[in-house]
């Protein structure tokens, strides 16, 4: 069985919807079925997490597709640090759709992929903040999660001026796969992800009527009633 | 493992209960709960502090303390206990020139009026005299008490020793509520399991229900805490009986 790629899936996908191969003026474009296959297989990833780990009562979305984003910077803001997603991941309970935030906390130094910070519902800093035993977090940083930017609960850019984050963010980021890369898709979702493209595209109107100047049957006829040529 | 953190606590109820770092702050809000709960009675958090005694006779209360073990007045190697003196007042004397708090009025035994030969007459009253004022002997009524003392005014925050106290420093023996930041790295490593069925017991539904299946869980947890803790062993027992017993002259 041949691998999975992003450039496969919108293919197959491309076959059914036009009945064989593309057509010069095809209303689909490749482009256009690719992000839609990543948006499907997003959909399907969460489907599947609240269908399945959730059922089983896991809360670990193993099978999910973590994208991992490196160098991401972090800013100083009214005493505190921020930094900004790369991207949306997909929304889980308690935020899980953010995986993992990591430190590399000088340019010379590895990213500290077993300490990660510690994640907070949103609100909670605030809260915390009257606990004496726990309001430090035990010495760790927490941050929460608003919208798309993160909020640490120190300002780790005062404490080390060069670090920046790296992120496990639950998402399947088309961006990140080119053509023929292989997708981290598990192998029974691959004609679930055709089937729905196709049926996101079997609507499509067909290919709009085009003024093509060098079809002789288009001549003199008005603009809405002019056909593609074949 | 001597001791135990909160960290390594709930970072170890995540890795059985296969739930992710995002449940470590739930776990530690309630993990905290369960150490202050369990340092009143089980744990017993017995901190000892080293603390200034003030101009006026007055001692800060560290933010942790819950409760009283002793006052001491440190004597060498050992703790020499004061007594609780109930009888002082909570209030604070005020100068009336300068409106700073000032040293409460010690006792009057230095009046004049109150005594009888130089001696208070607390003390002479209980003398057996004869005619010429010669003392007989037999003294009797003299308490065997002193009046030094401290009284813990929680109001003030504060402990209120006697007036004319004369040493800077007490020792305090308290209990602590388990809330300063030492103790999240200070924690039995017995208590792990109570805490961890702690930390289940607020996360199921049963939450604030003390009669549920995971709240027994808790108590019987909190059961088993308390006897291994219990470091009274078959040795003690033995020299507490051997101690009882003394040689003596048979008459």
């Amino acid at each position: 069985m041949a691998v999975v790629t992003i450039y496969r899936l919108a293919e197959q996908a491309m076959s059914l919807i036009e009945g064989g191969d593309a057509k010069a003026a095809s209303s689909v474009s490749f482009g256009e079925l690719k992000i839609a296959c990543g948006q499907i297989i997003n959909s399907m990833l969460k489907t599947e997490y609240f269908n399945i780990n959730l059922k089983m009562g896991e809360m670990i979305p193993n099978g999910t597709v973590l994208g991992l984003y490196e160098g991401i910077e972090v800013q100083s803001s009214n005493g505190v640090s921020q930094a900004t997603l790369p991207i949306k991941p997909i929304k889980l309970p308690r935020n899980i759709g953010v995986w993992a935030v990591y430190p590399r906390y000088a340019n010379n130094s590895n990213y500290e992929y077993n300490k990660e910070f510690i994640p907070l519902q949103m609100g909670q800093t605030g809260l915390l903040q009257s606990q004496p035993l726990i309001n430090d977090l035990l010495g760790q940083v927490g941050y929460e999660c608003f919208g798309d930017k993160l909020f640490f609960t120190k300002d780790i850019k005062a404490l080390f001026p060069d670090i920046v984050l790296a992120m496990r963010l639950a998402v399947m980021d088309i961006s990140q796969y080119g053509d023929y890369d292989t997708l981290p898709v598990l192998p029974e979702m691959e004609s679930e992800i055709i089937k729905q493209v196709v049926a996101l595209y079997s609507v499509q109107p067909t290919a709009d009527k085009v003024v093509d100047a060098t079809s002789a049957e288009g001549k003199g006829t008005p603009l809405n009633q002019q056909k593609q040529t074949q | 493992m001597i001791l135990t953190s909160l960290d390594i606590i709930c970072r170890r109820w995540l890795l059985e209960r296969s739930l992710p770092i995002h449940f470590y702050s739930e776990a530690l809000f309630h993990s905290s709960t369960c150490l202050r709960e369990l340092s009143f009675d089980t744990l017993q958090i017995i901190n000892s502090a080293n603390l200034p005694v003030g101009s006026y006779g007055e001692i800060n209360l560290p933010d942790d303390f819950v409760d009283d073990l002793s006052v001491c007045i440190p004597s060498g190697g050992a703790l020499g206990n004061l007594p609780k003196q109930d009888w002082i007042t909570p209030l604070r004397i005020h100068s009336t020139t300068t409106g700073e708090f000032v040293p409460q009025e010690s006792l009057s035994l230095g009046n004049d009026d109150n005594t009888f030969w130089g001696f208070p007459n607390g003390w002479s009253y209980y003398w057996n005299i004869n005619d010429y004022g010669e003392s007989t002997g037999r003294f009797f009524g003299q308490p065997g008490g002193i009046s030094d003392g401290y009284k813990v005014i929680k109001q003030r925050r504060q402990i209120q020793m006697t007036a004319g106290f004369e040493d800077s420093n007490v020792v305090l023996l308290y209990i602590s509520d388990g809330q300063s930041v030492d103790n999240a790295t200070q924690i039995d490593t017995f208590a792990a399991r109570t805490i961890h069925t702690y930390i289940d017991w607020q996360r199921s539904p049963s939450a604030t229900d003390k009669d549920s299946r995971e709240a027994r869980t808790f108590q019987n947890e909190q059961r088993k805490l308390r006897a291994r803790l219990n470091d009274l062993t078959k040795t003690d027992i033995i020299n507490i009986i051997r101690n009882s017993f003394h040689a003596s002259i048979k008459n």
